[in-house]
């Protein structure tokens, strides 16, 4: 087991092999030579934590993502399976803190996972529609949007 | 669930790995409106610079550089350029409104007619062209009407082209405007370029302008109705009142006499098209249509000739059936044989393959080539698509390589996504590259393309509409 302590001081133990999908945290386990030591996460909060951990658990057998698998995951689509999709049904806050904890935990599948549930949010939706979704101040002046528009005028197909 | 900006606050070098599932560029474009925060994460050095490595098998090709894509998008209709050494698309300079109603290239020369302007915009292929340049087409504002068809000929670089309600062909050599493919000519061509033609331009260009009358009720005919070798001009006519009697015209072009005057027409045949090449005149017949317009019984045949008029050979070929020739059907001649690349589509809004068929003139023999929109392209194979497609299509070929280029745009409920299709017809082998996704206009947009060393430049536009 290795003993996580998240950056508002709650501890977490956690199998070895579930701890290690995160790829900091398994370099660090090496560093340290000594699995029992208790490893600080200081960039995670607890309740983020606990989140991605439960995400570790449920993959804990997969296969971890290579670098050389970037260019595959390119192509894949942006299809998420059903597990991940129930997952990520969290709060825009909390999906946004799982993504930083993904990147800075080096866990390359949830940050995958996190980036196509964003850009699924986004793709294919109006400006109008995002700001909606994200409840962004359109800080736009009517003279900037559109200039913005004269530019891009190639894509306003809709 | 509370909204939040999760885009506006990620740190900067996480957003390429959200824009990866952007397949859509146009969708990065409308996220710059979003706010003064999105604007500046979307044209970030930072999220382009990541979108420059495109996917390993060419199945999904990014733009090499988002810079370039952004600048490509500000002007509605582009040249794009498909790199096939670093697989990749970018344009090389974009100068076409949506008032181009007519369009040509040659191996040499890329021309774009803007009717609105009245003017011709030429790109010159034989002066240094790394792609990375943007291109600066030179303008020529000489045109007086609607031009209604338009070559650029292979062999010399000449400007042949058509102008409604005026009986005659006009002729103009391109080698008079880039009198010098060198760093001169090009910054020459800045400031010819389409802020506004010099009136140096157009004297100069005007004064090289041949005008070849029609002979007296006559009018052009069929499809490649005129080239020229840079000695003869080689025209195709029709008489009018629906007299299946036709004739070739040859005229000096350097005198602007009379060559020879050959009826062609074999009463009940539409002839579909022709080409000039090695002093011969290669005419093409097929047999009649049929109500649909897409079966052809029987055999059609090529003929050909001298400049004098008599034929050289006559060799039969192989339409086969079902076949619905349209702008692409394209003759070449190629190792002195000629061939045709020939595509037949299944329609609107129904299953739909794009076929090339290169025809031997000497056994008759066509070889056919499907390919499948969403799927690797087969040959010879009749797998079904259910998908909606709109085809919008062209074909480019290159003839030392074998290869054929296919360019052909799907249309989906999303809008028209561009695709290239790559056949090296020696390994047999098929590579797709798709383009930006580009606006629906359907069955008003055109699309061609060609190739300069080894970049294959798309242009797509919008007939511009006569109101």
């Amino acid at each position: 087991m290795v003993k996580l302590t998240s950056s508002d001081g709650e501890s977490f133990d956690v199998e070895k092999e579930v701890a290690e999908r995160s790829v900091l945290i398994k370099n660090m386990i090496e560093d340290v030579g000594d699995a029992s030591t208790e490893i600080p996460i200081p960039n995670v909060t607890a309740n983020v934590l606990k989140k991605v951990l439960e995400w570790c658990e449920h993959h804990k057998g997969d296969p971890i993502l290579a670098n050389e698998d970037d260019t595959d995951a390119r192509k894949k689509s942006t299809d998420i399976d059903e597990w991940d999709q129930k997952f990520m049904q969290v709060d825009q806050e909390m999906l946004f803190e799982i993504i930083l904890a993904a990147n800075y935990l080096d866990i390359k599948a949830l940050l995958e996972v996190g980036c196509k549930t964003v850009a699924n949010m986004i793709k294919g939706k109006t400006p109008e529609e995002i700001r909606r979704t994200f409840n962004i101040q359109n800080d736009f002046t009517p003279e900037e949007e559109a200039q913005i528009r004269r530019e891009n005028e190639w894509a306003e197909d809709r | 669930m509370a909204s939040f900006d999760i885009i506006g606050n990620l740190p900067i070098d996480i957003i390429p790995s959200i824009v990866q599932y952007i397949p859509r560029y146009t969708d990065l474009i409308h996220f710059q409106r979003v706010c003064k925060v999105w604007r500046y994460i979307f044209t970030s050095p930072i999220t382009y610079a990541a979108l420059v490595s495109p996917a390993p098998d060419g199945a999904v090709a990014h733009t090499d550089a988002y810079d370039r894509f952004r600048k490509l998008c500000y002007d509605q209709h582009a040249i794009v350029t498909l790199n096939l050494s670093q697989n990749c698309v970018y344009k090389v300079g974009p100068r076409v409104t949506n008032q181009v109603s007519c369009s040509a290239y040659s191996n040499d020369y890329l021309v774009l007619y803007l009717q609105h302007d009245r003017r011709f915009l030429v790109w010159d292929f034989t002066s240094e062209c790394d792609g990375n340049d943007d291109m600066e087409p030179r303008v020529l504002d000489f045109g007086t009407g609607r031009v209604t068809d338009m070559i650029v000929s292979e062999q010399a670089g000449y400007l042949i082209w058509q102008e409604a309600d005026k009986p005659a062909i006009f002729v103009f050599n391109l080698a008079n405007v880039f009198w010098s493919a060198t760093s001169s000519a090009a910054s020459s061509a800045t400031s010819l370029s389409s802020q506004g033609s010099s009136n140096t331009t157009s004297a100069k260009v005007g004064r090289g302008i041949q005008v070849f009358p029609f002979p007296q009720g006559c009018t052009l005919s069929g499809l490649n109705p005129f080239n020229c070798d840079g000695e003869h001009l080689v025209a195709r006519f029709g008489v009018e009142l629906g007299s299946p009697r036709k004739f070739v015209m040859v005229w000096d072009l350097r005198t602007r006499e009379l060559v020879s005057k050959f009826p062609f027409t074999e009463t009940g045949l539409w002839d579909t098209s022709a080409i000039f090449a090695d002093k011969k005149i290669y005419l093409f017949s097929l047999p009649p249509r049929t109500e649909d317009l897409r079966l052809f019984q029987f055999p059609g045949y090529c003929k050909a000739y001298d400049l004098s008029g008599k034929v050289i050979s006559s060799v039969g070929v192989l339409p086969g059936t079902e076949f619905r020739f349209n702008k692409m059907f394209e003759p070449f001649c190629q190792n002195g044989k000629i061939q045709y690349l020939i595509s037949r589509q299944g329609g609107l809004h129904r299953g739909h393959c794009l076929s090339a068929m290169t025809v031997d003139e000497n056994t008759g023999v066509g070889n056919e080539h499907k390919f499948y929109p969403g799927c690797n392209s087969m040959v010879g194979s009749d797998a079904d698509i259910n998908e909606t497609y709109f085809p919008v299509q062209d074909c480019i070929r290159q003839n030392a390589t074998q290869c054929l280029y296919l360019f052909h745009a799907i249309a989906s409920c999303e809008g028209i996504s561009g695709e290239v299709e790559i056949w090296d017809t020696t390994s047999n082998k098929s590579r797709r590259y798709w383009l930006p996704k580009v606006r629906a206009v359907f069955g008003n947009e055109s699309f061609f393309g060609k190739f300069v060393n080894r970049d294959l430049y798309i242009h797509r536009y919008s007939r511009w509409q006569e109101k």
